[in-house]
């Protein structure tokens, strides 16, 4: 048992918030957001001279034999910097999904993903399908799809979109090319500043990943890092709500004092503290936990640690805006935007009791 | 990072498991299964079989008879002792006074108290609270005034709220030596024989109807100079070392987990409204939602034993253990909730005494579930309120 970074760890935690630090304040988030496609690709290249994307790559792909710890660390520090691109995409998603490929398959996608070249999103989810567990409709024919999916995380702008579907042998996993024929990406803005699309696949050309693990699996583990990697960015905007809503009551003056220095602000704020504290435990048992081998066990790991992701999200959330009062209530303030981020990260990846039903469902963790 | 447990450490923890499978006296762990707190002869006679096998003082050096355990054996060994339903270490030795003396005792103290502590030869209570002084510890009054001529202390005072005062031999001190300058600066810290000559002990029953509580009187108690732990006026630094590791130990994981497994072993057989307990979607939540809470707190003391295995500054109090003592005291008051709520009327009949003598009218784990329940109100308010643990976390994380 330990839990303590390495010193590599450190470093990697230390050069990318220098970095975004550096790059990624508000307001230039601020200008990012601006920009055609909502973001700016140096930023996506400096993340890729980071090395951030080679992590989760094994040796023999060209990556860095990385695990979810680092995946954790990166997702804490997007979290923190409220970082808009698809890095969990890049980071946890693609390198399991790529596991469903042959080795040439791999190699070859993982390099352009390390390089910064290939940004990648996932287009998973269907119209309607509120619930993860429901049946995937679009469908896989002749080397061609047919289908509609929704929330597409920088669908429009992504260079490679990996898509679930139904194939001749079940479900499979496909590739399609940023800019493929019969292929209609609707680009559209997220509450939380992101992009994403609605994408409709009308006999659009793709290529099977076959040669490696089932889809079902490959599938199995994208969701559990993905998740994994959430968490991990949810505490991170705790840490940010929390620390921006004290300095703001340590500055803010009413009745003559500052408001820091009422006790029922102070307790509201500490009891956030106890929460945030018990998503980072969290945010470490899932890191861990979405490697384990053992499918059912990682599957509940990573919902008991959802479940208390959402619930503390919601209370650290709630009390940042709370407390900054009526600035907390505008656009203009960093506040609202970590609400905002918190709030969309409690509903990603099954919401609170999509992982409340699969827990419930096995009777709890295991003892 | 790493949780998983080594084969090394699994063996270690067959080792403990087969120790207590061995040696946990029947009639013990039935009591404890119960509900019911462990009976002093019932603590004496676990503590003792531990202590010979060297293991009831995990947190000790080697040096003063601690076995030497990395913090992940520590950690098993708490874990087995709590799921197995055996009783603690005696906690006022093993987990605060020894501590203290360790850390700040002279050698001849040291040499004089630690083995008879650790053997519980010694069985220490803890003076800190006052009718007058709880949150507001540092307000103490009961005082300690130095006798010139018989170069000795003269205590005088009442200390409260004072558990199993009424099985002790001796009792640690927080006592007023000054009153000059601020009020934490003239508390000093002393070691008193329960059987001197003006110490009384009062029982205060508690709402279960238990006497686990005491008020203790002090009337020109005589005390050797030489029971008084490290510097004059320092025993506020001593007090706030001791409090923080008594947060550490506040959380009782293990023992939560086996309440859960036990919770969920009778709802499986109970039947409501014509099927288990355990179908009812609602218990179910309920059962689900503790148990979320319960690894998270399990993962964050994890985390903070294992910051201290990497050496984190121990004389310290980490502000952490707040986070710990909440929620520890949380998870112990919410599984004594879903007992209750387990039990439905049957949860009821009063009964006198650890051991009922009434009529029972429902399973043997009913009767103990409402007087647990009230009882365990209590793990909220001593070792710091949650009030004053927010207030810790205000200052020391936030500085508010």
């Amino acid at each position: 048992m330990n839990f303590e970074l390495s010193d590599e760890q450190r470093m990697l935690s230390d050069s990318l918030t220098r970095f975004l630090a550096d790059k990624y304040d508000f307001e230039k988030r601020r200008k990012y957001m601006g920009l055609e496609g909502g973001l700016d690709r140096d930023i996506w290249t400096g993340f890729a001279e980071l090395g951030i994307f080679a992590l989760p790559f094994s040796e023999d792909e060209g990556g860095l034999g990385g695990s979810s710890v680092e995946t954790m660390i990166v997702g804490e520090a997007m979290g923190r910097a409220l970082a808009n691109e698809p890095w969990a995409e890049a980071m946890a998603i693609a390198p399991a999904l790529l596991q469903a490929g042959s080795a040439e398959q791999r190699a070859g996608l993982a390099e352009g993903i390390i390089g910064g070249e290939i940004m990648p999103t996932w287009a998973h989810l269907e119209p309607g399908m509120i619930d993860r567990g429901e049946d995937i409709q679009t469908a896989e024919q002749g080397g061609k799809l047919s289908g509609t999916k929704t929330v597409v995380t920088f669908g429009a702008e992504a260079d490679l979109i990996f898509v679930t579907a139904k194939g001749a042998d079940g479900l499979g996993l496909y590739l399609v090319r940023k800019g493929a024929d019969s292929m209609e990406a609707r680009a559209y803005k997220t509450q939380d500043g992101k992009r994403a699309a609605e994408i409709t696949f009308d006999g659009t050309p793709c290529e099977p990943l076959t040669g490696g693990v089932s889809a079902e699996t490959a599938i199995g583990m994208a969701e559990a890092r993905a998740l994994s990697a959430s968490i991990a960015e949810a505490l991170g905007c705790m840490e940010v709500a929390i620390d921006e809503t004290v300095e703001y009551i340590k500055g803010r003056e009413q009745f003559g004092r500052p408001i820091g220095s009422f006790q029922a602000l102070q307790h509201i704020a500490a009891g956030a503290v106890v929460e945030k504290e018990q998503v980072r435990s969290m945010a470490m048992y899932a890191s861990v936990m979405c490697e384990d081998e053992d499918e059912t066990a990682r599957d509940l790991a990573l919902s008991s640690a959802k479940v208390k992701m959402c619930d503390a999200s919601r209370n650290v959330g709630q009390m940042s805006i709370q407390l900054h009062g009526g600035v907390g209530m505008t656009m203009e303030y960093a506040i609202g935007h970590y609400f905002k981020r918190l709030t969309m990260l409690e509903i990603a990846w099954g919401d609170r009791d999509f992982h409340m039903d699969r827990l419930c469902e096995a009777g709890g963790l295991a003892a | 990072m790493e949780l998983k447990f080594t084969p090394e450490e699994e063996a270690f923890r067959m080792e403990v498991r087969e120790f207590i499978e061995a040696n946990l006296p029947d009639e013990t762990r039935e009591h404890l299964k119960k509900g019911n707190a462990p009976t002093k002869d019932m603590t004496v006679q676990w503590h003792k079989a531990l202590h010979e096998k060297g293991w009831a003082t995990p947190r000790w050096p080697a040096e003063w008879g601690g076995p030497g355990w990395s913090v992940t054996q520590m950690y098993i060994f708490q874990q087995e002792n709590q799921r197995a339903g055996a009783p603690d270490p005696q906690g006022f030795n093993v987990g605060m006074i020894g501590p203290v003396l360790i850390q700040f005792a002279s050698d001849e103290m040291k040499k004089k108290f630690l083995p008879k502590i650790a053997s519980l030869d010694y069985w220490f209570c803890q003076g800190f609270s006052e009718p007058g002084a709880g949150s507001d510890l540092a307000s103490l009054k009961t005082s300690a005034k130095w006798d010139e001529e018989g170069q000795q202390w003269i205590v005088n005072g009442q200390k409260t709220w004072t558990t199993y005062a009424q099985h002790a031999d001796w009792i640690f001190l927080l006592v007023r030596t000054s009153n000059e300058g601020k009020k934490q600066e003239g508390i000093s810290f002393l070691l008193v024989d329960m059987t001197s000559p003006g110490v009384e002990v009062h029982p205060i029953q508690t709402m279960d109807g238990g006497h686990e509580i005491n008020s203790v009187f002090f009337t020109d108690v005589k005390v050797p100079a030489e029971n008084l732990i490290g510097e004059v006026n320092k025993g506020w630094t001593y007090a706030k070392f001791l409090l923080g590791n008594e947060r550490l130990g506040a959380p009782r994981v293990g023992s939560s987990q086996a309440k859960l497994e036990q919770l969920k072993e009778i709802a499986k057989e109970r039947i409501v409204r014509g099927k288990p307990l355990w179908d009812h979607p609602r218990f179910r939540d309920k059962y689900v939602e503790a148990q979320v809470e319960l690894k998270a707190l399990e993962m964050t003391v994890m985390r903070v034993l294992s910051s201290m295995q990497a050496g984190a500054d121990q004389s310290k109090p980490d502000p952490a253990t707040s986070v710990i003592k909440i929620k520890g005291a949380q998870m112990v008051q919410r599984m004594t909730e879903l007992f209750v709520e387990m039990a439905g009327e049957q949860a009821l009949p009063w009964t006198d005494g650890e051991e009922g003598d009434n009529a029972r009218i429902g399973p043997y784990w009913a009767e103990r579930a409402a007087p647990n329940y009230f009882n365990y109100r209590k793990s909220s308010i001593y070792g710091g309120s949650d009030q004053v643990q927010k207030g810790i976390i205000s200052k020391a994380i936030l500085g508010l």
